[in-house]
C-alpha cells in the first residue's frame, strides 16, 4: 500500500495580541493514529481548521505527499476535519451523506451498525444528539480522505458506541492516518501510538503519556 | 471544475432553498400585482435576485450555520457558496429580463 504523509510545518496563528500557535511542526503517515491533547483554549481545534484550510493562519506550510494544502478546495480529498459540533445539514438524509462521503467499499462497514441502518432514510434533524454524533464520526472515519482529524469524537456517545468508534478507527487506520483530540483521554490513549501536547502555543511530542501530567494537562 | 459529488452537493444545498425562494418571490409578485395591476417576468427576476441571497443567509448563516463544515468536506468553501448564490440570482434576473 502507498504510504501517504501529512506534513504540517511553520504554523503561526495570532488571536488579537495573543500568540495562539507558535511554529507548530509534526508529520503523520498512513496507519498512524496520533493524539493531540491540550487544555481548553490552547488552539487544538484552530490547528485542525488551519490544516484543512478552513481557518487562516499568519504562516503555514501544509502538504500531503507533494500536494500543498491552501484551502478547503485543495484539502478535501486529502484531509477531512470532524468538528466538535454537529455538521450534517438538517435537511440531509443519512443515505445521501454516506454516499457523498464514503466509497462503495466502506459503505458496507458503516451500515452494519444498527443506528445507521435504522437512520438510513431519515433526515439528520430526526435523530437524537447521540445518534447524529455517532453517524457523523463513523462517516468521517470511513471518508475517502487520506487523513482524518477528529475533534472530540467521543463526546456525547455511550460507552458501547465509543467502543464501536475505537474499532472503526483501528480498522480504517489500515489505509489512512488519524489525529484525534478529545478530553476523554483514556479512550484516545487506547488507540494511539504517539501523543502530542499543545501548551502555551507550543506543540510537544510526548514519548510517554505519563508526561501529560508533567505538561500540566492531567 | 466541479466533480460529480460537488454537483450533487450543490443540488442538495439549493434544493431546500428553492421552495421558500419561489414562495416569497411569488408573494412579492402578488403584492406588486395588487398595487400596479401588472406582473411580469422582469419583476419575478428582480424579486428572485433579492430573495435567494436572503434565503441563503437565513437558512445557512442563521438556522444551520455549522452545516458549512459538511460543504467543506466536499471542497466547497463559504466564499464559493456565497458567490454561487450571487451568480445564480443575477443570471436568473438577466434571463427573466431577456424572455
Amino acid at each position: 500500500m502507498f504510504m501517504n504523509t501529512l506534513h504540517v510545518d511553520s504554523i503561526i496563528k495570532n488571536i488579537g495580541d495573543r500568540l495562539l500557535l507558535s511554529d507548530i511542526f509534526f508529520t503523520c503517515q498512513t496507519k498512524e493514529i496520533k493524539a493531540l491533547f491540550g487544555r481548553n483554549g490552547t488552539g487544538k481545534s484552530t490547528l485542525f481548521k488551519i490544516i484543512t484550510g478552513i481557518e487562516h493562519a499568519e504562516q503555514k506550510f501544509i502538504k500531503v505527499n507533494r500536494d500543498i494544502i491552501i484551502d478547503v478546495n485543495t484539502s478535501y480529498k486529502k484531509v477531512n476535519y470532524l468538528p466538535q459540533h454537529h455538521f450534517i445539514p438538517k435537511h440531509l438524509k443519512i443515505r445521501e451523506l454516506i454516499h457523498l462521503m464514503c466509497s462503495e467499499t466502506t459503505i458496507g462497514k458503516i451500515i452494519i451498525h444498527p443506528i445507521i441502518r435504522e437512520s438510513y432514510n431519515k433526515n439528520s434533524y430526526q435523530l437524537s444528539t447521540g445518534e447524529r454524533r455517532f453517524i457523523e464520526v463513523m462517516v468521517m472515519i470511513y471518508s475517502n480522505a487520506k487523513f482524518t482529524l477528529l475533534d472530540e469524537p467521543f463526546n456525547a456517545l455511550s460507552p458501547i458506541h465509543k467502543e464501536h468508534i475505537q474499532q472503526a478507527i483501528n480498522d480504517a487506520a489500515a489505509s489512512k492516518g488519524f489525529i484525534i483530540t478529545d478530553h476523554d483521554y483514556r479512550s484516545v490513549l487506547n488507540l494511539t501510538q504517539t501523543t502530542m501536547l499543545l501548551t502555551n502555543g507550543v506543540l510537544k511530542q510526548m514519548s510517554d503519556p505519563i508526561l501529560l501530567k508533567e505538561g500540566g494537562y492531567l | 471544475m466541479l466533480n460529480w459529488n460537488q454537483v450533487k452537493t450543490l443540488v442538495l444545498f439549493y434544493k431546500r432553498m428553492l421552495i421558500p425562494t419561489f414562495f416569497f418571490t411569488a408573494l412579492i409578485g402578488l403584492s406588486s400585482y395588487s398595487i400596479t395591476g401588472a406582473y411580469s417576468l422582469v419583476q419575478f427576476g428582480i424579486a428572485f435576485m433579492f430573495v435567494l441571497p436572503l434565503m441563503h443567509y437565513f437558512l445557512n448563516e442563521v438556522l444551520d450555520h455549522t452545516a458549512y463544515y459538511f460543504y467543506f468536506t466536499q471542497g466547497l468553501s463559504k466564499l464559493y457558496l456565497r458567490t454561487a448564490t450571487g451568480i445564480i440570482s443575477i443570471v436568473t434576473m438577466i434571463i427573466s429580463a431577456c424572455l
